[in-house]
């Protein structure tokens, strides 16, 4: 009873647009299914709104309903970038290229002089971290292909060098790193990857024997099942959707930027099981076990990660595209469904409307009572993938 | 020769009427039919007596709260944007026409008629006690395990789609959206699903610009055909019976971006 009375309070869910929400989720009852073009529109909307809640050029990191808009996001911020100078040229408006570029440059003026950039929200001390720098590099690789400005690739090479000297003997991202790292770095290797093509021919070879021994050295903490080891930030031994996602698209993304087939395959055979147990269930729980069987978070039952939702319906649209396999992407329709009628809610709380919640229902087990923005670029990734918008990460040569 | 024993759930007596007449027109004879009726007893007899008082009860008006709000908001339940890709209105008993009464044809033909509420092994004895049965399959739901390895009883059914390449759901649609020739398959039941041992394939003939309904209403008769086909010959021939090679792709339910695709490619006749 106290404890009910304590989530109450703590998520002011006594504010109507709160309660309602929580309402609704309990319920299980959703918006309208959108159409793609209007999904979109949604979602780019909400994260507009992230950055007109922060006074410096990044993105709120998220929508507490205890607390309101969080600070500037560095890490998630990177990774909104290439999502938004994509939508500026579906859109045909400059002003999200602005916002992109803005981003990009509030990057800049945050980069520690090692060349790493903190942890957590700006507003929190936190030391440098290297999932949160790579993701970083994602964003500013996208600002320097799309402005042609060196800046951005200086300090992307500055901190791309800093992540790989913090690589362990092993091949493996143990320090500076969240949890000692964990499968999900798979995708720092992709987004160093990507720096890495930027550079001269004659300075690239190092720099891909390196990246090539970390993802070796990552593909052991995959099961002969296909799940993996150390996919989840809290370090117990679930997998979370959304770690998995990170660590698919990183492999997908090292695959095709390498042109090796391994880590394709063993991203494969991980989206594989993901896909049976989406479709047998038109649903996919936020936390599965070794065996792939479901965490139940809440109780009896589970919770469903929105944000790993949209990093699995890219990966499967990223395997469709390749093996033109269309149940790959039958299973991402659906899922960009599914999340594009949660998502559609209207509220006249900026925070909610149209945002995409970490949980789903809003107080799962995965950043409770949070609309977030990485929940929210994903969405936005998947759906412009969808529609054709998406640019490759791999440099033409 | 094993006997035939026909068994029929609820809503399957069309396919099963098209069953007998191909089986009798190759000159097969089918030797029992089982009917899965569920139980009228005293307290069903009830309970479907008070059925409307149902709408009374906690789940019920529960549900249809859920309704009324989903309605004056302008929004669905999570359940109804899923149930959208099953696209109701496209299963048998929807699509074919009863082909004569069953009843009086088996009266006619001297086709004793058993019923009973539920598949059970003990049921399945009775007709396999005597002589191995070949069983075609309209209803019944999921098989108990050690029904199904029963080696006197032998559970055959017809899926609308190439075995291994196509098991699953929606694989009628799914071969057309993948440029191959729609087949039925014929197959002894095991425990996996769609995992059976194949008895027989059939191409279905898809002629001039059709709707994906009329392709299932084509598929539907291939597949009693087919069955009618398979029966009579692997009576005859028990060495039809192949396993299945590796290969297998599972398919679903079709989300309806994919399913455009399908119509186009139908409606346009491009299919053959």
């Amino acid at each position: 009873m106290f404890g009910k009375l304590r989530t109450v309070r703590n998520n002011r869910l006594y504010k109507p647009a709160h309660a309602n929400r929580v309402l609704f989720d309990g319920l299980r009852i959703v918006g309208r299914t959108p159409t793609t073009e209007q999904a979109l529109k949604n979602v780019i909307e909400w994260i507009k709104a992230s950055f007109d809640a922060t006074p410096d050029g990044g993105s709120s990191a998220y929508y507490r309903f205890g607390s309101g808009w969080k600070a500037s996001y560095p890490e998630t911020t990177g990774y909104l970038i290439p999502t938004l100078y994509e939508h500026a040229v579906f859109s045909a408006d400059d002003g999200w290229r602005k916002l992109a570029t803005g981003a990009a440059d509030w990057l800049l003026s945050i980069q520690a002089a090692e060349g790493g950039w903190q942890g957590l929200q700006v507003d929190q001390k936190a030391e440098l971290r290297v999932f949160n720098t790579g993701m970083i590099l994602d964003g500013l690789v996208a600002a320097y292909r799309v402005e042609q400005d060196a800046r951005y690739l200086d300090a992307a090479i500055k901190g791309m060098k800093w992540t790989f000297d913090t690589m362990d003997e092993n091949g493996f991202f143990s320090r500076f790193n969240v949890v000692g790292g964990g499968a999900f770095d798979t995708l720092v290797v992709a987004c160093l990857l990507m720096v890495v093509q930027c550079m001269a021919k004659e300075e690239q070879e190092k720099y891909r024997a390196l990246a090539k021994r970390a993802l070796d050295a990552h593909l052991s903490l995959q099961t002969e099942n296909g799940w993996f080891r150390k996919c989840n930030f809290t370090g117990n031994d679930t997998a979370l959707l959304h770690h998995l996602g990170y660590t698919l698209d990183g492999l997908l993304i090292s695959s095709e930027i390498l042109g090796d087939d391994t880590y394709y395959d063993a991203a494969r055979r991980t989206a594989q099981r993901l896909l049976s147990k989406f479709e047998v269930n038109v649903e996919l729980p936020a936390y599965t076990k070794a065996d792939w069987t479901t965490h139940n978070d809440l109780g009896s039952r589970p919770s469903q990660c929105l944000t790993g939702y949209s990093q699995i319906a890219i990966v499967f649209q990223k395997i469709h595209a390749r093996e033109n396999d269309l149940r790959y992407l039958n299973a991402a329709l659906k899922i960009n469904d599914i999340v594009a009628s949660i998502g559609n809610y209207r509220s006249s709380n900026a925070g909610i409307h149209y945002g995409i919640s970490g949980s789903y229902p809003v107080n799962g087990n995965y950043q409770p009572f949070q609309m977030v923005n990485w929940a929210a670029k994903y969405h936005a990734e998947s759906l412009l993938l969808s529609l054709g918008a998406c640019m490759p990460k791999k440099l033409s040569p | 020769m094993k006997q035939v024993v026909l068994i029929i759930g609820g809503r399957y007596q069309s396919n099963a009427c098209g069953f007998i007449g191909e089986f009798e027109k190759l000159g097969g004879r089918v030797d029992h039919i089982l009917c899965l009726k569920p139980s009228r007893g005293g307290i069903q007899r009830l309970k479907s007596t008070l059925g409307f008082l149902r709408v009374l009860g906690p789940t019920r008006l529960k549900a249809w709260s859920i309704h009324r709000l989903c309605k004056a908001c302008g929004m669905q339940q999570l359940s109804t944007l899923k149930a959208r890709w099953n696209y109701p209105g496209e299963n048998s008993w929807d699509l074919l026409e009863d082909g004569f009464d069953l009843f009086a044809h088996a009266e006619q033909r001297n086709i004793p008629i058993h019923f009973s509420p539920a598949l059970t092994e003990t049921v399945i004895q009775r007709f396999t006690a005597k002589q191995p049965a070949i069983l075609p399959m309209y209803g019944g739901g999921i098989l108990p395990k050690a029904m199904i390895r029963d080696q006197r009883a032998e559970f055959v059914n017809a899926h609308m789609g190439e075995m291994p390449r196509y098991r699953g759901m929606n694989v009628l649609e799914w071969a057309i959206a993948e440029d191959m020739s729609p087949q039925v398959a014929v197959m002894v039941m095991n425990e996996k699903i769609d995992g059976g041992d194949v008895i027989w394939h059939q191409k279905i003939r898809v002629d001039g610009a059709i709707t994906i309904a009329d392709l299932r209403r084509t598929g539907y008769q291939h597949c009693f055909q087919a069955m009618a086909q398979a029966v009579f010959r692997y009576q005859r021939d028990p060495s039809l019976r192949t396993p299945q090679p590796p290969g297998a792709r599972y398919y679903y339910r079709m989300h309806e971006r994919i399913r455009k695709i399908v119509n186009a490619k139908l409606l346009a006749g491009s299919v053959s």
